[in-house]
């Protein structure tokens, strides 16, 4: 629960999260050292000096670290655990959901897990999924659309297979998927970043939600028109949302656009934990006001009640979660220690 | 010529290279690690970008650009262009370096030539050039009205009291000539990518689409450049 300076408070689900191994230990190949140091570079270009962690730290942290950072320093109040697998880069996975799993068995009150899923893994996927729905009550699911996988360039949501996976999602109730469109390996001669299948499968399964993670980015422009078009469309902010500190004219325009394109109600936040830490996060954007000749010319307003949707309210009617109720759940999970002060 | 001389001629060529994605030259965004000259008039230059996972088709293109550009030097005898810390690295060094279409220097992953995406990505450009000195003209009290009718050489000849102005103006200009289709001077200045005039009806509608796209370029650039110093910085403090 965050209170900001002027009293109000703020039920705060982060919506992308992770407990990943990125050590060398775990890593498979030079892939699995490039992978982590990308991250890492994500990490120092855009967090503020004094939340830089060592490489070491940042490499691989513990499940405690983790809790702290996001419940104790941070503000958040609920996290979604989004795994990426990376299976061909280290040895036991990057950040599989069995990985994540961890989390949520510890706190069941604070977590909420997602699964994962490639079509191109065929009938033994469709198991593998009907295999985390079962076991962890997955109610989303996280997907790479560019993920490189032996021969394959990738795939694209509007594939066959993709369509029968999405099926399947839809017959157990996972009603929440996660697109990451970003940075991927693939020399195609297209663009892979192209957010085109999006817009597809957002037509075909009117009662999925598409959740675009980074907002699109590098392709913000092309996103903001699919979304206008799709009511079941949404924009995931890791990554966009870090900009507030380096860059705070950027993100005044890109909130901005996105409010003006999809509203503020098709917005939902993320950290993008362990790449950034959510207590600077929150409190820079809960204090953060649009700049008048940006308000101008958009003609929207980052207010109160949006950053209150876009930091928890949004998440919780996805997850289908009662806030009211989740409050009391958490106070009652705290440990004693806490409590006592 | 002496060395210098070569080297900056090196210098001019590399600033006229664009990444296609960000409508900014190599030089200017720091993807230029180290360019040399040889006894043998050889041109070395070293490339380098923000990840290690950069879209290897618009690295390949980089490359392989600068590789023409260079090799117009009447001078140069040979142009060995590499790509440092790359996951294609030896792949695109090698196709460029024997000058091959990109289709056959991946021949596994990709499945024709990249002239579609270049044409998408010139069209992105000219939306955001085309904002630019839009947006420029709406806040020196040029009118909507004003800018649908206004010709390619009435704009050519407005005084623009700054160094900005002229500076957006010409970039801008650059990219209305490319344009497809019947172009002269009398042509109106502001169109649509492909072609068809503006409706002054539809203009507000009409920018907002224009500062979607300028403003996905703009985050890109910066996004880049926080990745390319922060992957670079430590290299950077060594004497």
């Amino acid at each position: 629960m965050y209170k900001a300076p002027s009293g109000e408070e703020f039920f705060i689900i982060d919506g992308h999260t992770h407990l990943w191994d990125g050590s060398p230990e775990n890593q498979r190949n030079v892939h699995g050292a490039q992978f982590i140091n990308c991250f890492y570079d994500y990490h120092k270009a855009l967090s503020p000096a004094d939340y830089l962690w060592p490489k070491p730290k940042f490499d691989h942290y513990s499940p405690e670290t983790m809790y702290q950072d996001l419940f104790v320093d941070g503000y958040d109040d609920m996290a979604v655990l989004q795994p990426t697998y990376l299976t061909d880069f280290y040895k036991k996975g990057f950040n599989t959901t069995e990985q994540n799993s961890e989390m949520k068995a510890r706190h069941p009150e604070r977590f909420i897990l997602n699964g994962a899923f490639d079509p191109r893994d065929g009938e033994a996927g469709l198991e593998y999924l009907e295999a985390l729905a079962s076991n962890y009550k997955i109610k989303g699911v996280k997907l790479y659309t560019a993920e490189w996988r032996g021969e394959s360039k990738g795939y694209k949501l509007s594939d066959p297979w993709a369509q029968r996976y999405l099926e399947k999602c839809e017959k157990l109730g996972i009603k929440n998927i996660h697109v990451h469109k970003g940075p991927t390996i693939l020399p195609l001669n297209r663009d892979a970043f192209d957010v085109a299948d999006i817009d597809d499968a957002a037509t075909s399964f009117p009662n999925l939600n598409f959740i675009v993670e980074h907002v699109g980015l590098p392709r913000l422009d092309d996103f903001c028109w699919i979304a206008v078009q799709e009511p079941n469309v949404y924009g995931g902010l890791a990554v966009a949302i870090p900009f507030i500190h380096s860059r705070p004219g950027y993100f005044a325009r890109v909130i901005s656009e996105l409010l003006f394109w999809l509203g503020e109600d098709r917005l939902v936040y993320g950290s993008d934990y362990a790449i950034w830490h959510p207590r600077w996060i929150i409190e820079k954007f809960v204090a953060f006001e649009l700049p008048d000749d940006v308000r101008k010319e958009t003609g929207v307003n980052l207010t109160m009640q949006s950053k209150k949707k876009i930091l928890g309210e949004n998440l919780a009617r996805l997850y289908g979660i009662d806030i009211e109720k989740q409050k009391a759940l958490i106070a009652n999970a705290r440990p004693a220690k806490a409590v006592g002060g | 010529m002496d060395r210098e001389t070569k080297l900056n001629a090196v210098r001019s060529k590399l600033a006229r290279v664009v990444d296609p994605e960000l409508d900014e030259s190599l030089t200017e965004l720091g993807f230029v690690e180290s360019i040399d000259v040889d006894a043998n008039d050889r041109v070395h230059v070293c490339l380098r970008l923000p990840t290690y996972w950069c879209a290897a088709n618009f690295a390949f293109m980089m490359a392989s650009d600068a590789r023409e550009r260079i090799a117009e030097l009447p001078w140069v005898k040979q142009v060995l262009i590499s790509l440092a810390d790359h996951f294609y690295s030896d792949r695109i060094n090698e196709g460029v370096a024997q000058g091959p279409s990109f289709a056959a220097a991946f021949r596994e992953e990709a499945s024709g030539e990249l002239d579609e995406l270049r044409a998408i990505f010139k069209a992105k450009a000219f939306e955001r050039r085309q904002h630019e000195i839009v947006r420029y003209l709406l806040a020196r009290e040029y009118t909507p009205e004003a800018l649908v009718s206004m010709t390619i050489r009435k704009l050519e000849e407005l005084d623009l009291a700054d160094a900005e102005g002229d500076r957006l103006r010409r970039r801008y200009l650059e990219a209305r000539w490319e344009r497809r289709g019947e172009t002269t001077p009398q042509s109106n200045a502001f169109v649509q990518v492909d072609g068809k005039p503006l409706a002054l009806s539809s203009f507000p509608d009409y920018l907002a689409r224009l500062r979607r796209t300028w403003l996905n370029t703009e985050v890109n650039g910066a996004l880049c450049r926080g990745l390319l110093e922060a992957r670079y910085r430590d290299e950077a403090k060594k004497p």
